[in-house]
């Protein structure tokens, strides 16, 4: 099965986003408008959907946990 | 359909996470994505082995239908119902999952509100409920403004008659 996984916005440079997974970054493209700080699911190099801060943080430390386990 | 490819769509919205976990390499994905993209399949052996968790479920399913798992009927079942059903019970690496996480696992059935193509890939904006969502599209590409569509993770997978 499938979860996916939440990155922050650390910097945007005009379409160009980099997005923070902790352990790595990648640059991604945005089709709407994000902030730095934001949390954000990508798919396909695309920004797809915004994630409320405290959700990502949770889905995180869950995908963190899950990893470890 | 063939019951491989019918599984396939529904699967591969799924695969960028096997590929950001380092489940599978970037040209296994790539591979994978030319296939969905051809409208083609991969072998029934390469989608148990990349899928192996779906089909721990579709195993168990097979079993109390008495059918074989590459039955179309099971394959139907699980992602028309049994899918959605195992991520609300909470079954597997759901049990403990945030519920955004596994809101975005539910395959959907979601309005069609707006057609963007973006870096040259089909989208569309979908609605469900009070939420919208960017999906690609490469599955219903004939698809119009207020059709429904089936959704899976960022894609759509079918027109909804």
């Amino acid at each position: 099965m499938c979860l996916a996984i939440p990155g922050k916005v650390v910097e945007i440079n005009g379409d160009e986003v980099t997005v923070d997974y902790g352990s790595e970054k990648r640059k991604v493209m945005k089709v709407f408008e994000v902030n730095l700080g934001d949390y954000v699911i990508v798919s396909n190099k695309i920004i797809i959907m915004k994630v409320p801060e405290q959700d990502a943080i949770n889905a995180i430390k869950f995908l963190e946990m899950k990893n470890e386990s | 359909m063939k019951v491989e490819k019918y599984f396939f769509d529904y699967a591969f919205p799924c695969t960028y996470q096997k590929l950001h976990e380092q489940r599978i390499t970037a040209d296994e994905y790539a591979d994978l994505e030319r296939m969905f993209i051809a409208n083609k399949s991969p072998s029934r052996e390469d989608m148990e082995r990349v899928y192996s968790s779906a089909f721990v479920f579709i195993r168990n399913l097979a079993e109390q239908m008495g059918m074989d798992v590459w039955d179309q009927e099971v394959m139907e079942r699980f992602w028309e119902q049994e899918h959605n059903n195992i991520i609300d019970r909470g079954e597997g690496i759901y049990a403990r999952a945030p519920q955004v996480l596994k809101d975005l696992c539910k395959t959907r059935v979601a309005e069609v509100q707006a057609i963007t193509n973006t870096n040259d890939r089909p989208m569309i904006v979908v609605g469900f409920d009070s939420y919208t969502r960017n999906v690609f599209n490469y599955k219903v590409p004939y698809i119009k403004v207020g059709d429904r569509v089936k959704i899976h993770h960022f894609y759509a997978v079918r027109k909804v008659e």
